[in-house]
């Protein structure tokens, strides 16, 4: 399935009755394959905005395409079939199994019952729901189960687009940060251009490619990556919406891989017990990490560990230290280095091989 | 989710629903019994003469006198068919009806307010009025759905009406045409209170077939004025006998036809 850009051009609305437009002239676009989410106060028009891209709500100007293809093109009946809906409250049909909620679509575009069969058994896996679920009825599932259901029916009959109106909003949060990640590993397989709203900034910042700051009255105040989103707010009306902690909201955003590691103090085994002596005055410490010929890490020495040593090799290191992965975010980093006497996490890469150090100060430049 | 949520969970779940109901047909037995007691007692206290020609019943009618079961079943046929044709033609007419106020939201309270006032006009009245227009067949039929039509419209306007709103947003989202919202998601699970109204409707409606006796179309009522007229207790107690054992035969049946339309609400809620 190629992924389809949604595109909004001018698109407004105003409810009859109302002398205000409830969502300005509005110019948006969502990538293809991309997660697009919606954020903004109550009133901001976000779950309009979503509403009027299956034609749930029919804009009142502008066009709205997807794939090139305007909205308008098709019956609202054949364009909804072709885009996955997903809703706070689920909205699962009481009176039908889960394995026919996750049908429906199928249902309702006649898929012959074994390609069905398989397609709810494929989509049951792919959502991690168990098979025996499938006959029971939604009222006998948990909160996070019943999400699970809706995004597999919102995936059933394998749709470019998917619309989730705040998915994960009824759900505790516990199971939120759950289904959360199974989204974002979901999204990982399928590459479906999402567009997503919610109210809450954690959740775009983790779940975003882009974010659309929205303000009351549909105004767009800003839209970009949740980090560049972070590091410089448009206007004060985004930066106090994304709250205060902006940087340690960026630490979650960052991999350790991508900040440029110190070397660290460390040295290879060879050297001499002079340079190592060395090192410690040179990197200010009393200690130092030994690396072997194959660049793993192998333990850490103290300064008096090298009285009357004569060679390195022959010295028993500690193994204790306080390491992080290059995957792992800047914020857990933080937290080793925060918990690490020298203030230092060592990066090892399949947990033995050496890249470098992580200091408080070169989280700081990464930030900066 | 763990196995208390499966099958064992349900016969307990649905036990105190199924007593209750054998509890209320209990209680209905009971106080025949009480009552028959009595009444054989107010008897007693009787003349002798009296009381041998006229007791609360008289087995020998019923038992020994062999025209009594074929008139028996045939003023029970004629009562079962004056109520299920009011009340097929009464459903038939307020889904009509509900349709209409469902679209035209402004024209429910005129509905409602239009069969309410059917409801208020004395049947005797209703009746009355009506033979003179048309045959007593029509007319009681006629009088005999338009007082079904206020409990039949306001259970069908309010099951669909309690379908949930995110259902529908969901019904409509993924493609449904409102026809195919309809029919298989709205009417279904407006089922339980529709079917409410239909029971409610079809028990009032056994009651009222008896007052239309007095127009001459059968029915237990016969047995009833006959019995007031020649001041013979059996008929009487024979024809409200029947009538309340066939307004609980009904009314369970259509129970019965409700839970097998509507299996998913008898699984245990449980999370």
């Amino acid at each position: 399935m190629s992924s389809v850009a949604i595109r909004l051009e001018g698109v407004t609305k105003t409810f009859p009755g109302s002398d205000r437009p409830a969502v300005a002239p509005l110019d948006l676009t969502c990538g293809a394959g991309q997660i697009t989410v919606l954020i903004g106060p109550s009133g901001c028009g976000k779950t309009t905005t979503l509403r009027m891209v299956n034609r749930l709500i029919e804009p009142t100007g502008g066009r709205i395409s997807i794939g090139g293809t305007d909205v308008r093109e098709q019956s609202v009946i054949e364009l909804r079939r072709g885009i996955g809906y997903v809703i706070q409250q689920v909205g699962l049909f009481p009176h039908r199994t889960i394995a026919q909620n996750i049908a429906a679509v199928p249902a309702l575009l006649g898929w012959g019952r074994a390609r069905t069969r398989d397609r709810v058994a494929e989509l049951a896996d792919l959502v991690g729901l168990d098979a025996d679920l499938l006959t029971r009825y939604p009222a006998e599932l948990s909160g996070g189960q019943q999400q699970r259901v809706g995004v597999a029916r919102a995936l059933a009959a394998d749709p470019p687009v998917l619309l989730m109106d705040e998915p994960f909003g009824a759900v505790d949060p516990i199971v939120r940060g759950r289904l959360q990640r199974e989204l974002l590993d979901l999204q990982q397989r399928v590459h479906k251009t999402i567009v997503l709203v919610t109210h809450d900034i954690d959740e775009a910042i983790a779940l975003g490619d882009q974010v659309a700051v929205l303000n009351v009255g549909g105004i767009l105040e800003q839209f970009a990556a949740p980090d560049a989103l972070l590091a410089e707010p448009a206007n004060d009306f985004v930066a106090s919406f994304l709250g205060a902690e902006r940087s340690l909201k960026r630490l979650s955003l960052s991999r350790v891989r991508g900040l440029t590691l110190d070397p660290g103090p460390v040295v290879p085994l060879t050297a001499s017990v002079g340079e190592a002596k060395e090192a410690m005055v040179g990197h200010g410490t009393r200690w130092l990490g030994l690396i072997d010929a194959a660049g793993d890490f192998t333990g850490w020495i103290q300064e008096e560990d090298l009285d009357g040593a004569t060679d390195l090799a022959d010295l028993a290191p500690r193994r204790t230290v306080a390491t992080v992965g290059p995957d792992d975010t800047l914020r857990q980093a933080l937290e080793v280095i925060l918990n690490s006497r020298s203030e230092v996490a060592i990066v090892l890469e399949d947990d033995h091989r050496y890249l470098g150090a992580v200091t408080v100060e070169s989280i700081r430049r990464e930030l900066g | 989710m763990t196995a208390l949520t499966t099958g064992p969970a349900q016969p307990g779940r649905r036990r105190p629903r199924g007593r209750a109901r054998w509890a209320i047909v209990g209680a209905a037995v009971v106080l025949g019994a009480l009552f028959a007691i009595w009444a054989q007692g107010r008897i007693d206290g009787l003349d002798a003469s009296t009381q041998a020609t006229n007791p609360i019943i008289r087995w020998e009618y019923v038992f020994e006198r062999p025209q009594t079961p074929g008139f028996l079943r045939e003023r029970t046929v004629e009562h079962l068919k004056l109520t299920v044709i009011p009340v097929a033609l009464g459903i038939a007419i307020s889904a009509v009806l509900t349709l209409v106020a469902r679209r035209l939201r402004w024209a429910l309270a005129p509905i409602t307010v239009f069969a309410g006032f059917l409801y208020t006009i004395p049947s005797f009245a209703l009746f009355a009025v009506l033979v003179t227009y048309t045959s007593n067949f029509t007319a009681a039929v006629t009088a005999l759905t338009s007082y079904t039509l206020l409990i039949l419209v306001r259970n069908f306007v309010a099951g669909l009406d309690s379908v949930p709103p995110a259902v529908l947003d969901a019904a409509d989202g993924l493609g449904m045409s409102p026809t195919r919202r309809l029919l298989s998601v709205e009417l279904p699970l407006a089922m339980p209170v529709i079917m409410t109204g239909i029971r409610v409707a079809t028990v009032t409606t056994v009651g009222l077939v008896a007052v239309s006796s007095i127009i001459q179309l059968g029915g237990l009522g016969v047995l009833i004025f006959d019995g007031y007229q020649r001041s013979y207790t059996t008929l009487i107690t024979l024809g409200t006998t029947l009538s309340v054992l066939l307004a609980i035969a009904l009314d369970l049946a259509l129970d019965r036809i409700g839970k097998l339309l509507t299996p998913w609400t008898r699984r245990a809620v449980a999370r």
